[in-house]
């Protein structure tokens, strides 16, 4: 299943992967500069979701995203792709937020945290997804939420390509026999 | 549930959640956000007093070993031309004080006046490290080498030796030393070049065992190394998949 999905998806088709596909794109595309708050107004709410989706908590998600934005704001002037910096630090942070998960579950205890959908199929997903991993759960994300190539998932992490192979292949069967308990 | 209906629900619950959160409002107040992360002014959480004090009381420990051995030492000089008896360790200050007195005045202008300045050498710069990672295609394992050749191209001084261009390849000069044996490499000679294997064992991986990189280096024309072809594969832990190398993911 993982590697037809993968075969399948364009930037695979792009013989040598995302990597190769972004340094084009970084040479030859002019991209237009974007000031902080363009960059704020635009990503805020996708980098939100994407953290959201990955540690499961609303509010925990707007620190860890704050948090991101305000160390990209520090150096902003030396980062040559705001969107690219600002992904792989959100969701390293998230990646890395269990300690602080925590350290803050008492304040943000009261904080707005939507809510069960109607549909019993969702929510039950969403709470054997919570149960995963933050790495893992990462990785699901970025693959099936927003859509990105392992090669891109492997460059926002810090990863091997290898790993994220594995992590996102085990990432799927921890899911599929979470759903058989 | 087949893997497609999986996929298909982790899709479909991954969008229905993230619709759910609401778009946020207000402008970003970096300074606020500063002093509630604790990055600003705020005061040190716990641990930075814990990584303070242990670091203090190492400094210390450190100082005050020295000063022992620093006193006994001077004793040990000191106590030939006192007076045998058993308190030769505490007279020693007392003997050494007028003779070091005295020392730094005569020592320390000479050793000042006589150091000679370092000469600046022009020696020619390093090429900068190799920064590119192997990105094998599946399913066939192979690793583009184009970038990497255009790199020896502009710096041929990199190329003079294959083992060594083949450890700049994936990323491993210096090899590494922990954990021990984590990396093995084989030079094996060909009719017309060279081929470089390097096994990466002891990964921190309970599923991927070994991952293997099959290098072959071929002469250029100048007399340097270039990399003919680059290949990927892996084998996997006991019960985890193939036990051979083969580029198929382990599970």
């Amino acid at each position: 299943m993982f590697g037809a999905r993968f075969e399948n998806s364009a930037s695979f088709r792009n013989a040598g992967g995302g990597l190769l596909l972004r340094t084009d794109v970084a040479t030859f595309v002019e991209q237009p500069v974007q000031s902080f708050e363009d960059v704020f107004r635009d990503s805020r709410t996708e980098m939100l979701r994407t953290a959201y989706l990955i540690v499961g908590s609303h509010a925990l998600a707007e620190e860890l995203v704050q948090e991101a934005f305000t160390r990209m704001y520090r150096q902003f002037a030396t980062i040559e792709n705001p969107g690219g910096y600002l992904r792989t630090t959100v969701v390293r942070l998230c990646v890395q937020s269990r300690d602080r998960a925590a350290m803050e579950t008492e304040r943000l205890a009261s904080s707005f945290e939507p809510p069960a959908t109607a549909e019993p199929e969702i929510d039950e997903m969403w709470d054997r997804l919570t149960r995963l991993r933050p790495e893992r759960r990462a990785v699901l994300v970025l693959r099936f939420y927003n859509d990105m190539s392992p090669s891109e998932i492997a460059d926002v992490l810090g990863w091997r390509d290898v790993t994220v192979r594995t992590r996102l292949h085990r990432g799927l069967a921890d899911l599929r026999r979470e759903m058989q308990r | 549930m087949t893997d497609e209906e999986l996929t298909r629900r982790l899709e479909a619950t991954l969008r229905a959640k993230a619709a759910q959160v609401p778009e946020p409002t207000g402008a970003f107040e970096p300074t606020t956000q500063l002093t509630e992360l604790g990055t600003g002014s705020a005061k040190p959480s716990r641990g930075a007093w814990r990584y303070a004090l242990v670091s203090a009381a190492l400094i210390a420990l450190v100082v005050g070993v020295t000063t022992v051995v620093v006193l006994a030492a001077g004793s040990d000089d000191s106590s030939r031309p006192a007076a045998p008896g058993p308190s030769t360790t505490t007279a020693a200050p007392t003997t050494v004080a007028p003779s070091t007195t005295t020392a730094p005045t005569t020592t320390v202008p000479t050793a000042t006046t006589t150091t000679p300045p370092t000469p600046v050498t022009s020696r020619p710069l390093p090429p900068p490290a190799w920064t590119e990672f192997p990105q094998p295609s599946l399913p066939s394992g192979t690793v583009p080498v184009a970038g990497f050749n255009a790199y020896l191209d502009r710096y041929p001084s990199a190329a003079a030796d294959p083992r060594p261009l083949a450890l700049t390849f994936t990323h491993n000069d210096p090899p590494p030393t922990e954990p021990a044996n984590a990396l093995r490499v084989e030079d094996q000679a060909l009719s017309s070049g060279r081929q470089q294997v390097i096994v990466f064992t002891r990964l921190a991986d309970d599923s991927v065992a070994e991952v293997r990189y099959d290098l072959v280096f071929m002469p250029h024309s100048d007399g340097t190394w270039r990399l003919a072809s680059a290949s990927w594969s892996q084998r996997c832990q006991p019960n985890r998949g193939h036990q051979d190398f083969t580029t198929e993911v382990c599970i």
